[in-house]
Parts: C-alpha cells; structure tokens; sequence
C-alpha cells in the first residue's frame, strides 16, 4: 500500500520545515508531497532541501487547488491512499495511525480527523458558530455526524482523491461540509476520526474580518448547489 | 432636443462604434466580448433621436419623468452587461486553474527526468 502525505503550502517558511521533519518521523511509510501555492517566501527553498517532491503552482490559485495538484498527482504515480495535512503545523502528524484505523475498521473512502471527538479544542466564538451550523447541515444530508468539517486532516482512499482530482470536482478555496456532502452524494462512506491539533503558529486564518461573513453566505451556496446539481455515481 | 445636441451624441456613439470596430480589427479585442460594446455603440447613436420614442412611451406608461426610463433600461442592460463579464471571469479563473496546475505537473516531471538524465 503506498501512501502520499500532501502538504499544500503558502508563504509557510517559519513552519514547514518542522512539519515536514515531523511526518518523516511519525509517519516514515509514506511519501511527502509539497504543493507550493505561489509562496513568495522561502518556502520552496526550504522544502527542497528537505529532499522531498516539491510542486511548485506558478502562482496562487488557493487552498483547495493545491490539495487537488495532490490528489492528480496522486492519481498519476498511483498511489493508494493521499493523507492531506496543512503546513501551519497545526495538525499532529502521529494521529494518522487513527486515520488509517479508522478507514479500515469502518470500511470508508474518507476519513476527517477531528479536533473535537476526544478533547476539547479552543476556537473563537464565530468559528464554533459556524462549525457547529454546517455540521448540523452535514447531519441532516448526511445522516452522519461530522463534528469538524472544516479539518484539513484528511484520509482519502484512491477512488475518493480521484473523484476530486477531476475538473471543478474540488472547490479552488477552502473544502468544507460541501465537499462531504457531495461525496455522500457520490456514495462515497465519510466518518471521521480524533485526531490530535495544535493551535496555529502562524496569523493567517480565514476567520477575520468580514470573511467570516462572505464565507458563510458562500458555503449556504454551495451546499444548496451540491443538493441541486451533484449526480450519483 | 436641440439639433446640435443630437448631432453630438451620434457622433460620440459613432466615435465610439468606430474605436470597437478598430481594436477588434487589430486583435486586440475578442469579437465576441465586443458584441456588447457595439450595442453600447449603437444604443448610444440612437439615443440621439430617443426622446421620439422614449417620451410617447413614457406617457403611455404613466411615467411622468421620461428618462426614468431611459434610465431603467440603462440599468437593466448594465446588470446584463455585468452578468455577462461575471460568466467570462467565472469561466477564465477554472481554465487558469487547469492551467496553472498543469504547468506545476508538467514542471515537477520534467525536473525529474533532468535528474535521472544527469545522474
């Protein structure tokens, strides 16, 4: 079985070095690819030194397009499985056991790691609001409880990266309860899994300003575009 | 309308379908993203002699000020105008996202086998 870490990163110099040496300890199975959104930093000189793959965007296309360079990429070399793990060092590399656990038990095609299954996790009051409406929508689609649906810890099994992999399949910004629920739609099984997180090193986050707001106007969208357009496999 | 106002609108509408007509000519200007300017230029060419039929119009309708209509149309064709270009914009940002990635795959696989051939 081979696996693929994918690691999609933007102006990540303080922090991916220490992620990247991190997963080669704790998950010395698998294969690290860093997909480098048009970072204008140092990231890109320190990932090659890493002696890692490095994809190198040759501008910013976003979040979610860099995740989906991965999942291609993946599809292309054939791997079987792609873990997704963000590049702020937020998420513990030594939690994928849990993820691998997790799909084979529950026989799934995805599996989300959450911050919120085993411990409770600090976030702002907007982003528990939100978390907590999308999940409830997540619910109702679904019938499953997905606790953290905007976790970028992902495991994904080769038909499920592939089925992202393909044209406007996966969103070029940010993946949330719309892309569960379309692979629901897709008869895809997604159950999720605890996983271990830290508080973000970095000062980027989606959830300032008015972003907030657009973001959630955004996401009632797309979650009513998915439920109109998206077809079963 | 004075006749010499008239005048000067044609001739602005007629200015501006000319300006169209030459930056397509010259490429610099897709056709097809030029269909709507040259209804702008048109529009605006016949909106020299508009007051004869905006105004029966507008009375017709009950409207007592007739380029409020002149204006609702303005308004709706701009609306459409800006539909049209949102589409364009829409449809360019998923090709340069193909694009871009593409270009990022075909860059690591090339990079790979300059490796493998210099070893």
């Amino acid at each position: 079985m081979r696996y693929l870490v994918v690691i999609p990163a933007f102006n990540e110099e303080v922090t991916i070095g220490t992620v990247i040496d991190t997963i080669k300890q704790d998950a010395s199975f698998a294969d690290i690819l860093v997909v480098n959104d048009g970072s204008t930093d140092n990231t890109s000189t320190i990932v090659r030194g890493k002696g890692i793959m490095l994809i190198n965007h040759p501008f910013n296309l976003g979040y979610g397009a860099a995740l989906q360079t991965g999942f291609r990429f993946a599809q292309r070399k054939g791997y079987d499985f792609v873990i997704t793990i963000d590049a702020d060092g937020q998420h513990v590399p030594s939690s994928v056991q849990n993820l691998i656990g997790a799909m084979g038990e529950q026989n799934a095609d995805v599996v989300i790691g959450s911050r919120f299954l085993e411990e409770s996790f600090k976030v702002g009051i907007a982003k528990k609001i939100g978390i907590w409406l999308f999940s409830l929508i997540g619910k109702m689609y679904t019938g499953t409880q997905i606790t953290d649906p905007t976790s970028g810890y992902q495991l994904l099994n080769r038909s499920a990266f592939s089925y992202l992999a393909e044209g406007d399949n996966y969103p070029l910004d940010y993946p949330d309860v719309n892309i569960i629920m379309a692979l629901h739609k897709m008869k895809f099984k997604v159950v999720e899994s605890p996983v271990k997180m830290k508080e973000s090193t970095g000062n980027k986050s989606m959830h300032s300003g008015l972003k907030p707001m657009f973001y959630v106007i955004k996401m009632f969208l797309a979650i009513v575009m998915v439920w109109v357009t998206r077809k079963g496999k | 309308m004075h006749l010499g106002i008239r005048l000067i609108i044609f001739g602005l509408g007629l200015i501006l379908s000319i300006i169209i007509f030459e930056l397509v000519r010259r490429k610099k200007f897709r056709e097809e993203l030029s269909l709507i300017w040259f209804i702008v230029g048109i529009a605006l060419m016949s909106s020299s002699v508009a007051d004869l039929i905006v105004d029966p119009i507008a009375k017709k309708l009950g409207i007592g000020y007739p380029p409020a209509l002149v204006f609702v149309w303005v308004i709706f064709f701009l609306i459409l105008a800006l539909l049209y270009f949102s589409a364009v914009i829409s449809d360019l940002k998923g090709k340069i996202k193909e694009l871009g990635q593409k270009i990022a795959l075909m860059e690591f696989e090339q990079n790979e086998k300059n490796k493998k051939d210099s070893e």
